[in-house]
């Protein structure tokens, strides 16, 4: 098993470290110039047009909904790295501690809500861009398999729980 | 465990949806590529004219059984969330179930990265290596993890024994 943690580790850590370059190449060539646009805008306005109806608050609600899936990019991506928590347990022998059932707790909530708010993220994306919205073509999306995912680790929490209570019935017997 | 249940619908919707159409296409389209062997230009971009069709039916034949192994590891998983659902999670048809589905879940990770690789290599000329995320990694980081747990479940059911041989 101990091999099989190692090569887990070493995979995780590769996963991760791929994954915040990804998300970072991605922030570099997102246009992080609209918040200057939106100041330009601010200066050049015209008072009289209501805000919310003008096309630069449309960009900039568009610039935010971005930027807030760049966080739950990052959000799933901490979730990702509790893994390597849950194996540092592993390998010292802790199998059932109270941290590995927090830790998959946590790791099935964090899937759960990044799948939700992402979907929704796109709804408001889709909707801001006049783009009709297909749901079910979302849902075939790779992501959504974090769905089930996420269930499973929430799942696992409560049978390490069960396999925690009979290891310390266990050792009171002892 | 309310979850258990959403799971076990979401897994079942799956496996009905789309697990038991696609082993029926896989059948028929694993006897149809030796009938008409263009087919497989619908699923390889092939830019040789002169790759020989055997070559094709063969990484073609070798992807459907891949693609078997995956549907059979939703049906490992299925029958393991009956258990759970059954209150007997440190069964040892879970921990047997686990060991395999980690063996199969990082054999065809594996072997669909191979083949993906030596198909760009042969089909394209491409030497193409993906270091970046794809879902084969995922694969194999979900049958270690599967083997992971089939070790710990391991303890969790000596521990459970031990215990009840004390009581």
């Amino acid at each position: 098993m101990k091999d099989n943690t190692t090569i887990l580790t070493v995979i995780t850590y590769a996963v991760l470290l791929g994954a915040v370059s990804v998300l970072l190449n991605d922030m570099r060539e997102f246009d992080f110039n609209q918040f200057e646009k939106f100041q330009n805008w601010a200066k050049t306005a015209d008072k009289s047009e209501h805000w919310l109806t003008s096309k630069n608050a449309i960009e900039w609600s568009y610039y935010i909904i971005s930027a807030g899936l760049f966080f739950w990019r990052g959000y799933l991506i901490y979730g990702f790295s509790y893994f390597l928590s849950i194996l540092k347990e592993i390998e010292n022998g802790n199998y059932f501690s109270d941290k590995n059932i927090r830790y998959f707790k946590k790791i099935g909530n964090i899937f759960i809500s990044y799948t939700v708010s992402v979907l929704i993220l796109r709804f408001l994306l889709t909707a801001i861009d006049g783009s009709t919205f297909k749901f079910f073509n979302e849902l075939k999306g790779e992501f959504t398999f974090l769905i089930p995912a996420g269930l499973a680790f929430c799942i696992l929490a409560e049978i390490f729980k069960r396999g925690k209570e009979a290891e310390e019935e266990n050792e009171l017997t002892i | 465990m309310r979850k258990l249940s959403i799971l076990k619908s979401l897994v079942d919707f799956i496996w009905l949806v789309t697990c038991i159409p696609g082993a029926l296409l896989l059948i028929f389209f694993a006897a149809y590529i030796f009938i008409e062997p263009e087919s497989l230009n619908l699923v390889f971009d092939i830019d040789e004219q002169d790759t020989s069709a055997i070559a094709v039916q063969i990484f073609g034949l070798l992807f459907i059984v891949l693609a078997f192994g995956t549907i059979y590891c939703v049906y490992l998983f299925r029958k393991t969330l009956r258990y759970f659902q059954k209150v007997k999670p440190f069964h040892s048809d879970v921990i047997n179930n686990f060991y395999r589905l980690g063996y199969l879940l990082s054999g065809i990770g594996l072997l669909s990265s191979i083949l993906l690789f030596v198909a760009h290599l042969f089909f394209k000329s491409e030497f193409k290596i993906n270091l970046g995320l794809s879902p084969y990694i995922m694969l194999i980081c979900l049958g270690l993890f599967f083997m992971v747990l089939s070790e710990v479940f391991k303890v969790a059911k000596r521990a459970k024994e031990e215990n009840e041989l004390t009581i």
